[in-house]
């Protein structure tokens, strides 16, 4: 009820932005979220600082250790520190993970509302386009991308900020279909607002939340599609630490060396419950009005 | 009614979608450097029984001309035979794609199975510990590896309490439904992660719409509230990102059929690509945008029919 | 393939095997280590019948031995057809196939073959002197072994069960080489009929025959019951009705399905996993010596590596014995040559020493004393074994100032590559023998300009490559062999030798008698099921 009235309010006036931005403060799972993202963002940047040993430095005298006092998280075959590897992979995970979900996003949320809104040629256009992109095999299209532009990082993010954008594309037009009919929208029409007003100010802030929503599972969606290219051996080139790749590396050791696949594997679900806990405090306030 | 007509139209731009692909895949994949002679001989290529290779595979003609035989097999339903395997595409299809299709749609039926409960029961118990729970569930499972989940899915329930069979597809309908399901359940579980979150989210939208405080307002039972008129509201946004995710199963199932040791299309269509199997690769993608675009088609049907508000 | 194969494009495809390891097995393993022992161990309480699954990373892609170039095929079309003759089951000398028996004139280039009166095909016809005289010259003039042949003048009738092969020149190998797979005996119609192009159902005489073959799938094989080689009860091989040979291509899967029972057993399985399952009462783990080697490839057309003195430093730099610990669980062997420990001529006084100190000498007296960076190895995408070898490569080379950057390629972008010259440096690249005698892999080292592209061995040391293929004398031979392996160190041509792999197989408890190859055939016939 709380939501309806705040929605009820929003159709363009400024102090309903403000309760809004108040608001999202006061959503637990929200500010637990950011907390934890704002950690993980630390922990990037002063991976120096923070790592207890060199990332790549091998030390055959302590392979394959389970933790320990002096490995926390144990070390891997070539008797690198886990911790370590882990720390600084933050940085890598993080910039995958958030690059390849924010570009697309906004790439997908500017397609889905023009082909939405307006319709016509421009929607058949883009929609051909999602059409022939969806319906290239996902693994075909990342395979070939990073084998065209040869393996590596910034190729890496290329290939899945290219295969990226559709799934907002079409999640922002299913939704504008809908809104740019509904009452609030006809009703900015009507009083004369241009369309780039009432996309912006009164269909996507209505439209957008479950987008904004996919886009927080998509962080970790996108860190895992990372993970699968490194399976293939397409992603981040060793001895960089990645968790993926610490994880595909690790395969062999999952019945023997538990510590060495569960440990990336946490850290990815780490990342990932700190993006869902902001999902889902933004879900309250960016859910779309149907009515 | 214009809904035929509509559908006739989807299906024309299919065709075109269908036509752009078929240059696509088919120029895309004679970029990547590599060649499948020189692939098949190893190390021991020797220029001239390269040569003898790729005479003998028509690698040698001008690509326009192979790109002719191509399409014109195509459109008589001949993808051509497999470099590496030596036999027909179409056969290699028969064989893996029935696999596939059960596998996701199995995935599917349990996702379903698994999401439309949870994401209900999650939104109408909102905030509290019921709804936590469910959305620390799907927390979990969005952010966990699925192959590893595979293989300790696979410890636990094939090895060690020896309920479900190691990999491996089985061969009738039953046999499917028994050996598919740890892999349906490792990919179906993945996806309701994400569509549990979805779909609540959808539905808190939708029960604070008009037509639903309107509805309350008259008394109608909270049961047909839900059924009536939540649900089938809330199931749109559910509905496209389930259409997105059968696409993304058919062709990313590669992990879980190697875990599951499922001679299925996703593996076929990694080897070939890695195996640079031009005219597997070529074929596999044009079956498999034959059946997302079908899927496609059916989810915006299945808009229309679910939100009549949607004019086609 | 057949005879040998290096670097696979799948590259996580790895080949292994070694020396029997374990004390896991039951009963009738017991005598497996030493062969000859085998057949009385075996007779006493042998059980016939039941069906055998194997898996592999990759089933056969191709039956015809002439066309193929993968281990796994070379290895189960072993088990479908043979030749005159055949690998001992320790690789180490011919013993009779097809032909009971042989002649060679004093000059050694006429070489008589009497065929086995009971040799038949799988269709039940015997097998006649115009099936194998169509068969080798089909394999003579077509394939990727043709050169196998190429010394061949003449291949003539003497009678339905006599065939003379007379050469050109001495050809020391040249049994060896008749016991390739590439020259197996196939009816002289079906040779006929498929002419050029590629066997695909063929007609063999080995113990098993082909019954269903689906693509990157499965490979169904029966039992022949016209096999002509007898067991030790008096009836014929094999003792198993049949063999699948299936395709796993994840490794753990492989494990878990041996020990849930879903599976008989398979090759390939992850060295680091192997000192658990050896504890592990749900299967037997056998490990078998195999004539494969690993090792580095330098472009020695490139700087730094076209000067002698910093490939010797390389090689100095690195410390064998940690690859074995790091990449193979200590399983492998430190290589001290380019040639295979188990294989024939290998030279056990070689070596090839880790020494960082002179290493780092050599460093300062060559070309490069300051080193240099930004040195490209590349390995075939996904190959564990070759990320392993790129990373600890890496830091040992660090050591004397060569900077390296990884990177990971896929295999078939890498094999083109590869063809071209186009790399600087690899990693997980590897040679197993499909030939017992090692004249091949010398040919291919020093003579053939692809494998070590830019390298050029001294005229003497040509000169004794050639003399060793046609000196029939084994004593001579093995000095001569002996030579070129120290040769090779000194010069360090294209490639660094890290270790000798051994054959990793995972078994459940009631196989018995399971045995492969140096040249990893499995031999399939002579095993059984105990339940």
């Amino acid at each position: 009820m709380i939501v309806q009235e705040r929605a009820a309010g929003t159709v363009g006036t400024r102090p309903a932005r403000r309760s809004t931005v108040r608001g999202w403060l006061r959503s637990p799972s929200l500010v637990v979220g950011l907390a934890l993202v704002l950690g993980v963002l630390a922990v990037a940047v002063l991976a120096p600082v923070v790592a207890p040993y060199n990332p790549i430095k091998q030390n055959y005298g302590v392979a394959v250790q389970p933790p320990s006092a002096a490995h926390l998280l144990g070390t891997d075959k070539f008797g690198r520190d886990q911790l370590s590897r882990i720390l600084y992979g933050t940085r890598i995970d993080l910039a995958v993970g958030l690059i390849c979900t924010f570009i697309p996003l906004l790439i997908g949320v500017g397609v889905g509302a023009v082909s939405g809104y307006y319709g016509g040629v421009m929607d058949t256009l883009f929609m051909r386009i999602i059409d022939v992109q969806v319906a290239f095999p996902f693994y075909v299209l990342l395979i070939a991308i990073v084998a065209v532009l040869g393996p590596g990082l910034i190729n890496m993010y290329y290939a899945l900020i290219l295969v990226g954008w559709v799934a907002f594309a079409r999640l922002i037009r299913g939704e504008i279909l809908v809104a740019k009919q509904l009452e609030y929208a006809l009703a900015a029409r009507a009083i004369g607002c241009g369309d780039a007003r009432v996309i912006a100010r009164h269909l996507l802030p209505n439209v957008i939340g479950p987008a904004v929503v996919f886009a927080m599972s998509a962080v970790v969606l996108n860190i895992l599609a990372g993970a699968s290219l490194s399976f293939l051996g397409l992603g981040v080139q060793p001895p960089i630490p990645e968790w993926g790749a610490m994880i595909a590396e690790s395969r062999e050791y999952v019945m023997t060396a538990w510590w060495l696949p569960a440990f990336p594997g946490l850290a990815i679900t780490v990342v990932g419950i700190a993006f869902s806990l902001i999902g889902d405090g933004l879900s309250g306030f960016l859910r779309p009005r149907r009515s | 009614m214009n809904r035929r007509r509509y559908i006739a139209g989807r299906l024309g731009q299919m065709m075109v979608t269908l036509a752009v692909l078929a240059v696509l895949v088919f120029y895309m994949i004679r970029l990547i450097p590599g060649d499948p002679a020189v692939t098949m001989l190893g190390i021991q290529a020797t220029p001239d029984a390269v040569e003898q290779l790729r005479h003998q595979l028509g690698l040698d003609r001008p690509v326009p001309v192979q790109f002719a035989i191509f399409i014109a097999g195509a459109a008589r339903g001949d993808l051509g035979e497999s470099v590496l395997a030596r036999v027909p595409v179409a056969s290699l299809v028969r064989q893996r794609l029935p696999l596939t299709l059960f596998l996701v749609t199995y995935a599917m039926v349990l996702a379903a199975l698994i999401t439309v409960p949870l994401g209900t029961a999650a939104a109408l118990q909102r905030d509290r510990p019921l709804d936590q729970a469910i959305r620390g569930f799907s927390v979990f499972w969005i952010s966990t590896p699925s192959f590893w989940v595979g293989i300790l899915m696979l410890i636990a329930f094939g090895v060690k309490l020896g309920l479900f069979p190691v990999g491996g597809g089985g061969r009738t309908f039953a046999e499917h439904v028994y050996y598919l399901f740890l892999p349906a359940l490792t990919m179906g579980l993945g996806v309701s992660a994400v569509l549990t979150r979805n779909l609540r989210d959808s539905i808190l939208a939708t029960l604070t719409a008009e037509h639903v405080v309107v509805a309350r307002a008259k008394g109608l039972p909270a049961r047909r509230i839900v059924t009536r008129h939540v649900l089938r509201n809330a199931v749109i946004s559910t509905v496209t990102l389930l259409g997105l995710y059968i696409g993304f199963l058919v062709g990313g199932s590669v992990i879980i059929e190697s875990v599951f040791a499922l001679p299925g299309m996703g593996s076929e269509m990694v080897s070939a690509i890695l195996g640079r199997d031009y005219q597997v690769v070529q074929g596999f993608t044009l079956v498999y945008a034959v059946l997302v675009s079908v899927v496609y088609l059916l989810t915006d049907v299945a808009y229309a029919f679910i939100d009549p508000r949607i004019s086609l | 393939m057949l005879s040998s194969r290096c670097g696979s494009p799948g590259g996580g495809a790895l080949k292994r095997r070694a020396f029997l390891s374990s004390a896991l097995a039951g009963a009738g393993l017991a005598a497996l280590g030493g062969r000859r022992r085998m057949a009385v161990a075996e007779a006493a309480s042998v059980r016939r019948g039941g069906t055998l699954t194997w898996a592999y990373t990759t089933i056969p892609l191709r039956l015809d031995p002439l066309w193929t170039q993968a281990r796994t095929d070379s290895i189960i079309i072993s088990n479908i057809a043979q030749g005159l003759v055949r690998a001992n089951p320790t690789a180490t000398a011919v013993e009779p196939a097809l032909a009971e028996r042989w002649s060679v004139s004093g000059n050694g280039l006429t070489y008589t073959f009497f065929l086995r009166g009971a040799a038949r095909f799988h269709d039940g016809r015997p097998v006649t002197a115009d099936d194998v005289i169509a068969s080798l010259e089909r394999s003579r003039a077509l394939g990727v072994y043709k050169w196998s042949l190429a010394d061949v003048k003449t291949i003539a009738k003497l009678d339905d069960k006599r065939v003379a092969i007379v050469l050109n020149a001495p050809v020391a190998s040249i049994l060896a080489r008749l016991a390739m797979i590439s020259n197996a005996v196939f009816p002289k119609d079906q040779v006929t009929s498929t002419g050029q192009r590629e066997l695909t159902k063929p007609i063999g005489t080995g113990p098993f025959m082909v019954r269903e073959w689906v693509a990157n799938d499965h490979l169904t094989l029966d039992a022949n019951p016209r096999y002509w080689e007898a067991a030790p009860d008096g009836k014929p091989y094999p003792y198993l009705d049949g063999v699948i040979i299936k395709q796993v291509p994840e490794d753990t899967t492989k494990v878990l399905q041996i020990q849930a029972g879903d599976l008989g057993g398979a090759e390939a399985i992850p060295f680091s996993q192997v000192p658990a399952l050896k504890r592990d009462p749900r299967g037997q783990l056998l490990t078998f010596p195999q004539q494969q080697v690993y090792f580095m490839v330098i472009q020695l057309t490139r700087p730094p590596f076209d000067d002698v003195k910093v490939r010797q430093a390389m090689s100095l730099a690195l410390d064998r014995k940690v690859f074995v610990d790091r990449a193979t669980a200590g399983l492998a062997i430190p290589a001290n040559s380019f040639m295979p420990k188990s294989g024939l001529y290998w030279n056990p006084r070689a070596s090839l020493p880790y020494d960082l100190t002179k290493a780092k000498q050599l460093m300062r007296e060559s070309k490069y004393p300051n080193g240099r960076s930004g040195i490209t190895l590349q390995l075939p995408s996904g190959s564990q074994i070759g990320r392993d070898n790129a990373v600890l490569a890496q830091q040992m080379w660090g050591e004397i100032g060569l900077q390296v950057q990884i990177q990971e390629v896929d295999g078939s972008a890498l094999a083109a590559a590869w063809y071209e010259s186009n790399y600087e440096a690899i990693s997980g690249y590897q040679w197993t023998n499909g030939m017992m005698d090692p004249d091949q892999l010398v040919q291919f080292f020093f003579v053939d300009p692809r494998m070590n592209t830019g390298y050029q061995p001294s005229d003497q040391a040509v000169r004794m490559v050639k003399a060793a293929a046609e000196e029939l004398d084994p004593a001579k031979r093995r000095q001569l062999y002996d030579q070129i392996q120290l040769i090779y160190n000194t010069d360090v041509g294209g490639t660094i030798s890290l270790y000798y792999t051994p054959s990793v197989n995972y078994l459940t408890p009631h196989v018995r008698d399971f045995y492969r190859t140096p040249l990893g055939v499995p031999l399939y016939w002579k095993t059984w099921l105990a339940r």
